[in-house]
């Protein structure tokens, strides 16, 4: 274990953080909360100088093999939050520091589950960073630190598999800088083409931005109680579901559409697979709304629209509440909260590919069965996938299912619902926001218990860094310095 | 620029991080899934899976925007046909290695019919390399600059050496200032000397000169090596094939150790003056037989990096006066050179210097300016020559009014017949061919060498 170089990129981080800090620091000083101003002071001079004392001088050995990537990545996702937070603290707007964590942490992993029971009247200059938060973890702090400063030869490969979503990370130019660079550009010009979409609504440049921000990261945290449902327009429910929908789309994708390779992004699968299956889960519940007989059709297919985006892009902005729905409803949204955004979005949740891939696999073992000695591969995007791949999401599937089971029974102990339960570790370790029934549409997360919110936290970083990362840091032989 | 390299091999990878080290853009394609990963890994550069002579897998590679493809697959068939589809496809530039000396011979149709830039062969140029050195033997490293007007050569400052803990400016009040100290090795550290740099044991120095001073330094130090007139080659791979016939010409007897009967045969068949024998490099009785002892030079070029580590630790614990020896993995090079003093030769670094040299020059605005370009220890310094423009502001002027980078010297300049070992007072003129040492690793055109 490097840790010289370890503590290095990490110093680079925390620079980083304090050094984005600063523009909420000017949202305040901008709507005269100079009573809030300390709090982003502090939080701002403790993490430069920590970054100043650690990120500067380069070590010797520059070397950063897997071990320390996934570590690096670990480590600083949860420093990032630990930091994160106290702006909230400082100011006394969540006093307690395991709520303004998980606040954080909720923010930065795009999860957008809130604790907070009442956001409305909460200084502008804390809520933009709360929603900032959402910005930054939507396309990653290690790719952040990629598309600014350039990591050497042989070690930043390491760093941004670990980071990056989906069961391979790759490369849409040759050099890594180059690609995070792309990306957050294109991540740039999204949002602020929906900034400018929101403009037109008239909710005013502030609550467009923050917007704009939940929606780019497929967060979810809203500066209204009633999420976007307190704006009482249609138009910006439209607006932000489709920015959703684009959201949860492989940004590699829209990289071939600037380079004019409209073939290859219509004729890939995963694209097809989520677009299939918004189209379909809409459908299917907007069908299910119309049979009550009690809605219009505009707002039935509206409120699916919405709600179907917003799950399965994993962001969790509500409009209507569906806890009134149908479970046959209510079930598809669970099982559009298990597969989540297109790998290589900033959506979480576990990838249309992944799914894709599963069903692929299970449909050769099989035919398999049946022609024993006949050689299969499995295909995607007309190109035959590696047995590596398929062992490692295979893998990853039953570490999945394991913490999604040990999870729920830690948080039961809490002895509330069963749907309460289990949706709100579903709703965390996927990166939604919202659960059913007692952590649902209408209600946050402010009431669980020290030990459920410590477990969620966890969940929600494992789910953003799709899990391992953080099972790293929990085994023992990680902080070992040889091997 | 946007660089696809096919295959991943030795000469691949020690390829690819030379043009990292340039900045480029590459793309590597090979036909085997773990080497592409092992290099995406380790470098950051761009993989694609697939064969090199494959429309779909060099269009996946990017061969409509790429400058340069270079082919450096075991197969010269391969190469030279992938080389063929990328420049069909759009590559601008294309190189292939190319190992048999048929085609070799047809370079001249195949840049002109066939539009392939340059065919590098590798083992072809270890050869000569090897060769330069085993004339100049007491080098550990020999190159020279305008059309072989001035010598570099790399010595290693070894126990009881009179210039031990001297500055450099006492040095050259001693054996007179024809010839420069440009470049040091201590430890793990490369230095561009001034005067004020004291040389210390066990440095590695570098020399440019005219080769009689050189050799009147040497011989005042009195470490100067007599000629070699025999060499034992250990290996006979293609590059003691070519090693063979060079020594041959140069009348130097030449023994050759190879362990395959069949290639023993080819050997003796196509080598008339050397003396081949069958028997295997680690039969240390053998080599004693043979006469390893009684000969000049060892040079040991088998395809094991450890077999040649030993074959020439073995020799040097003989006696012989000079060992050659090819290594290819950079580590294990750095601890031959620590270990013995003497250097080892690389056929991958021999490889991508030539390679980087030809694209710099490519890249530069006025082409024709970088004449020779050497990577010395370890390619951690430059040394460059080039040929001044006929118009340029620094031209005429003393060279200490201009202003260099840091960690860069003007060794020597060329001009007509006259060569200059510059001071400060000395200035460039138009059409000089001026040789510089450098750190830097970002020197592209004379413009460059100045702040």
């Amino acid at each position: 274990m490097n840790y010289r170089a370890v503590v290095n990129v990490l110093g680079k981080i925390m620079f980083m953080e304090g050094t984005l800090m600063i523009l909420p620091l000017i949202v305040a000083i901008i709507y005269g909360e100079y009573d809030t101003l300390i709090a982003f002071l502090i939080p701002i001079v403790i993490l430069v100088s920590v970054g100043l004392a650690f990120g500067v001088k380069t070590p010797k050995n520059k070397m950063l093999l897997a071990k320390e990537g996934f570590m690096i990545c670990g480590l600083a996702w949860i420093f990032m939050s630990a930091f994160g937070c106290l702006p909230f603290v400082i100011s006394g707007m969540i006093p307690n520091y395991l709520d303004a964590f998980f606040e954080t942490v909720s923010g930065l992993t795009t999860t957008g589950s809130s604790i907070l029971t009442k956001v409305e009247g909460n200084p502008y200059g804390l809520l933009f960073w709360r929603s900032f938060t959402n910005w930054i973890g939507g396309m990653g702090v290690i790719t952040f630190l990629m598309a600014i400063v350039p990591q050497g030869d042989g070690q930043a490969m390491h760093l941004m598999r670990a980071e990056v979503p989906g069961p391979k990370a790759g490369k849409i130019v040759s050099k890594l800088t180059d690609t995070a660079r792309i990306l957050y550009i294109l991540y740039f010009i999204l949002t602020a083409l929906e900034i400018i979409m929101l403009m037109f609504s008239g909710i005013g440049f502030y609550h467009s931005v923050v917007t704009a921000f939940a929606t780019a990261g497929t967060g979810g945290f809203s500066v209204k109680d009633a999420s976007i449902a307190g704006y009482h327009s249609p138009y910006v429910e439209y607006v932000v579901a489709t920015f959703m929908l684009l959201f949860g789309v492989n940004f590699n994708l829209y990289f071939f559409m600037i380079l004019r390779k409209f073939k290859a992004v219509l004729q890939d699968t995963e694209l097809k697979v989520y677009l299939g299956m918004v189209v379909a889960s809409i459908t299917l519940i907007c069908i299910n709304l119309l049979s009550t007989g009690k809605i219009a059709f505009e707002t039935a297919f509206r409120d699916s629209y919405f709600t179907v985006t917003s799950i399965v892009s994993t962001s969790g902005f509500v409009t209507a509440d569906f806890e009134q729905w149908s479970v046959f409803s209510k079930v598809i949204l669970i099982s559009l909260m298990f597969v989540g955004g297109m790998a290589g979005s900033t959506a979480g949740g576990m990838k249309v590919t992944r799914i894709v891939l599963y069903f692929k696999q299970m449909i050769r073992d099989i035919k398999q069965m049946v022609r024993p000695r006949q050689v299969m591969s499995v295909r995607i995007n007309k190109k035959s996938v590696d047995n590596s791949i398929l062992k490692g999401i295979n893998t990853y599937l039953v570490i999945y299912v394991f913490i999604l089971l040990a999870s729920t029974l830690l948080v039961s102990i809490e002895g509330e619902s069963l749907v309460t339960t289990f949706t709100a570790v579903v709703t965390c370790f996927n990166n939604i926001g919202p659960g059913m029934d007692g952590v649902g549409a209408t209600s946050n997360f402010a009431h669980l218990s020290v030990l459920s919110k410590i477990v969620l936290s966890f969940d929600m970083l494992a789910g953003r860094l799709e899990i391992f990362p953080m099972m790293i840091l929990l085994i023992p032989s990680t902080w070992k310095r040889r091997v | 620029m946007n660089v696809i390299v096919i295959g991943a091999g030795k000469i691949g990878k020690c390829l690819i991080s030379s043009l990292r080290e340039e900045n480029h853009d590459v793309v590597v394609v090979d036909i085997d899934e773990q080497r592409v990963d092992r290099v995406v890994d380790e470098q950051d550069v761009n993989g694609v899976l697939g064969n090199g002579t494959q429309c779909d897998t060099l269009k996946e590679a990017g061969v409509e925007n790429a400058y340069l493809v270079i082919a450096t697959t075991y197969s010269d068939e391969i190469n030279i046909l992938s080389c063929l589809i990328a420049r069909k496809m759009g590559a601008r530039h294309a190189i292939a290695r190319v190992r048999s000396p048929e085609y070799v011979n047809q370079i001249d149709f195949m840049r002109n019919e066939l539009s392939i830039s340059m065919m590098v062969n590798p083992d072809m140029s270890v050869a000569s390399e090897i060769s330069r050195i085993l004339k100049f033997p007491t080098a550990t490293n020999y190159e020279t600059f305008a059309n072989g007007k001035i010598d570099m050569i790399e010595i290693s400052i070894k126990e009881g050496n009179n210039i031990i803990d001297k500055p450099i400016y006492e040095i050259s009040q001693i054996y007179g200032n024809e010839f420069l100290i440009c470049a040091v090795k201590r430890g793990e550290e490369v230095f561009i000397p001034n005067g004020n740099f004291i040389i210390r044991e066990k440095d590695n120095i570098y020399i440019t000169g005219i080769h009689k001073q050189v050799v009147n330094f040497l011989k005042g130090m009195g470490i100067l090596k007599d000629k070699v007139k025999n060499v034992m080659i250990i290996g006979g791979s293609k590059i003691s094939f070519y090693l063979a016939a060079i020594l041959a010409k140069m009348s130097i007897d030449v023994t050759i150790i190879e362990k395959n009967s069949d290639r023993c045969k080819f050997l003796a068949s196509n080598l008339p003056e050397a003396r081949v024998v069958l028997g295997n490099s680690a039969d240390h009785k053998l080599l004693i037989e043979e006469g390893i002892d009684r000969c000049d030079a060892v040079v040991t070029v088998t395809d094991s990096d450890e077999a040649n580590f030993l074959v020439a630790m073995y020799a040097q614990n003989l006696h012989v006066h000079k060992q050659v020896t090819k290594i290819n993995e950079p580590e294990f090079f750095q601890l031959y050179e620590k270990v013995m003093g003497e250097s080892a030769i690389s056929l991958s670094q021999v490889t991508s210097s030539t390679i980087v040299k030809y694209l710099r020059a490519k890249l530069n605005a006025n082409s024709d300016q970088i004449r020779n370009l050497y990577k010395l220890m370890g390619g951690r310094i430059e040394a460059i020559e080039f040929i001044t423009p006929n118009d340029a502001d620094y031209l005429g002027k003393p060279i200490h009014t201009l202003k260099f980078k840091k960690d860069l010297l003007v060794a020597a300049i060329s001009r007509k017949k006259k060569i200059i070992f510059p001071n400060g007072d000395d200035i460039i003129e138009a059409g000089d061919s001026i040789i510089i040492v450098t750190k830097s690793k970002s020197i592209r055109s004379i413009e460059d060498i100045f702040v």
